[in-house]
């Protein structure tokens, strides 16, 4: 779903923010991006999301090999990619049912779908309830909740998530988490940056971990869960 | 807006339950709706975005209409004024003074031989007495007149040349031969002064046509600008929907419809404006044409004038949007 290929990413202010990176993420397959801040952990997502494109290498999302992709294509790559935010970036003066609405207006479906689809992506983030709230009265777990939901409603084959808990605390993170690997059940590669190491491992799952750019350390745990987890 | 969001789900799907897409292959037809559907809401939206913010938008329609206004009522003016000049293609004759010692006979000779020639329509005969009754009857000197002991004006041939004749820009050649002729004293040829006439209408309607540009451009501007400020305030919203995956035209959609507004409601504004300029102008005018004899009238805005201002408005707005969307969303995709 995911290969980088020997990807650089030097931006213009001359600071290398990744540095020969290369890794593959399969369907179906979670894993972490750990590492410090200024590890490059936003870059490497914002390269998946083609926010940015890579100074050398290849990229290749859900069989698109980024280095093709036009500017006028984007749209339809990023609408393969589900995308959650640690600030979730909701938009305030909508309520949460067009929040979540979004990506499937966006794809062009009809009203009936997206009322079914929305509804599906709510009760599975739990917040059914809430779909005439605003964003602005619910908790910040929530929103994310609601951000996530927005994420997964189109039901795209990747899904990224940067530092998805930093807002949170220890047990809202926790089910947020736990969130994000159903989705993994369900044929979903799922890539979440963050830097909560306690948290990534109890997960359990494949860590990605970065240092000043470079992929250091590709911790895939044993079918017997591990403890231990290199920073 | 909470609630009208949660209805309109409830709603499509009742709509839908009848006719569950007839026709059609089933894969197309829901992506066109949904795109009918986009367009319909961003249609609706974007003039409830303007009617939340009353005060800008009134500001920006006044603007967009006076811009709009000047120029087409200078153009009315204009069309009135070409109209009174209509009135005055009948001075496109001739005056032919002859000399004071030419007599009635040689005078109707020369006009017989004006008659035969090809260039000219008619030859009127005007004898020094049918002179004097005219001037006594229209310049109101009748008294100062009495005291002459003789008839002063000299015998008159108006001579009309034929239309084909009379080139529109320069006088017909007879005039030169006329004026050569040794009967002849003095050649009145009234088409010049209608020329520079011409001229100067000619000079207000390009005045009027730059003017039309100059402030289209303004209210083009007007409308760019206030779109730009628009795609300012909603930077986050749109780069959260270039990021979910929207394309330029989806993104671009809502706020076209906005310059499609501005342009609707100034176009609006702008007729109200003309219609007021009209009434105020209406009494004074009334009392000027009453004074030429009402041989002309002043006419106002025609349907069909008053819906090419509508549409060209409505095309200023929306191009205005585009200008200002095409310059704002480049900017605003992360690459």
């Amino acid at each position: 779903m995911i290969r980088f290929e020997q990807v650089s990413k030097k931006y213009p202010s001359g600071q290398e923010a990744l540095t020969d990176l290369s890794f593959e993420l399969g369907a179906g397959e979670m894993a972490f991006v750990a590492g410090h801040s200024g590890a490059g952990k936003s870059t490497l997502l914002r390269l998946v999301a083609l926010m940015d494109r890579p100074t050398r290498g290849q990229i290749t999302v859900n069989g698109q090999s980024f280095a093709k992709t036009k500017a006028r294509h984007v749209p339809r790559v990023r609408r393969g990619v589900g995308m959650v935010f640690q600030d979730h970036r909701l938009l305030m003066d909508r309520t949460v049912f067009d929040n979540v609405a979004l990506p499937l207006e966006i794809a062009g479906c009809s009203r009936e779908e997206i009322g079914k689809r929305v509804r599906a992506a709510l009760d599975k983030v739990g917040l059914l309830a809430r779909e005439a709230s605003a964003p602005v009265t619910l908790s910040t777990g929530e929103q994310q909740r609601v951000g996530i939901a927005r994420a997964i409603v189109g039901k795209p084959p990747v899904l990224i998530a940067d530092e998805p808990t930093g807002n949170l605390d220890p047990m809202l993170s926790a089910e947020i988490m736990k969130l994000f690997a159903e989705f993994e059940q369900v044929g979903t590669a799922v890539l979440v940056a963050s830097h909560d190491l306690n948290l990534i491992k109890r997960m359990g799952k494949r860590v990605l971990v970065l240092d000043h750019g470079k992929l250091i350390d590709d911790f895939r745990p044993a079918p017997a869960p591990r403890t231990e987890v290199q920073a | 807006m909470n609630r009208r969001v949660a209805a309109a789900p409830a709603k499509a799907e009742k709509s839908a339950a009848p006719s569950p897409a007839p026709r059609a292959p089933a894969h197309e037809r829901p992506r066109a709706r949904a795109w009918r559907e986009h367009h319909s809401r961003s249609f609706r939206a974007s003039l409830q975005r303007l009617m939340g913010r009353p005060g800008a938008t009134a500001l920006t329609l006044l603007v967009m209409s006076l811009a709009l206004c000047l120029p087409f009522l200078l153009w009315l003016l204009l069309d009135n004024a070409r109209a009174l000049g209509g009135h005055l293609d009948d001075a496109r004759g001739i005056g032919v003074f002859l000399k004071p010692e030419v007599d009635a006979a040689n005078a109707k000779s020369l006009a017989d031989t004006l008659r035969q020639r090809t260039d000219v329509a008619e030859v009127v005969i005007k004898t020094p007495e049918e002179g004097l009754a005219e001037f006594r009857a229209q310049s109101g000197f009748a008294d100062a007149l009495k005291v002459l002991q003789s008839n002063p004006l000299p015998t008159v041939l108006i001579v009309t040349p034929k239309i084909a004749a009379t080139s529109a820009r320069s006088a017909p050649t007879i005039v030169d031969e006329l004026a050569r002729d040794k009967h002849v004293d003095q050649v009145q040829y009234d088409a010049l002064w209608r020329q520079r006439l011409d001229a100067i209408l000619a000079f207000t309607a390009r005045l009027a046509g730059v003017l039309a540009i100059l402030l289209g451009l303004a209210a083009l501007l007007v409308v760019g600008n206030t779109v730009r400020n628009d795609i300012a305030g909603r930077a986050e919203e749109i780069s959260v929907m270039q990021l979910l995956g929207a394309d330029r035209a989806f993104v671009r959609r809502p706020f076209l419809y906005t310059g499609l507004w501005y342009g609707a409601l100034a176009g609006l504004c702008a007729l109200i404006l003309i219609g007021v300029v009209e009434i105020a102008l209406a009494t004074p005018l009334g009392q000027l044409t009453s004074s030429y004899g009402g041989r002309f009238t002043i006419h106002g805005l025609s349907i069909v004038q008053a819906l090419a201002l509508l549409g060209a408005s409505v095309v200023l707005g929306w191009l205005g949007a585009w200008i200002a969307t095409s310059r704002q969303l480049r900017l605003e995709q992360p690459q």
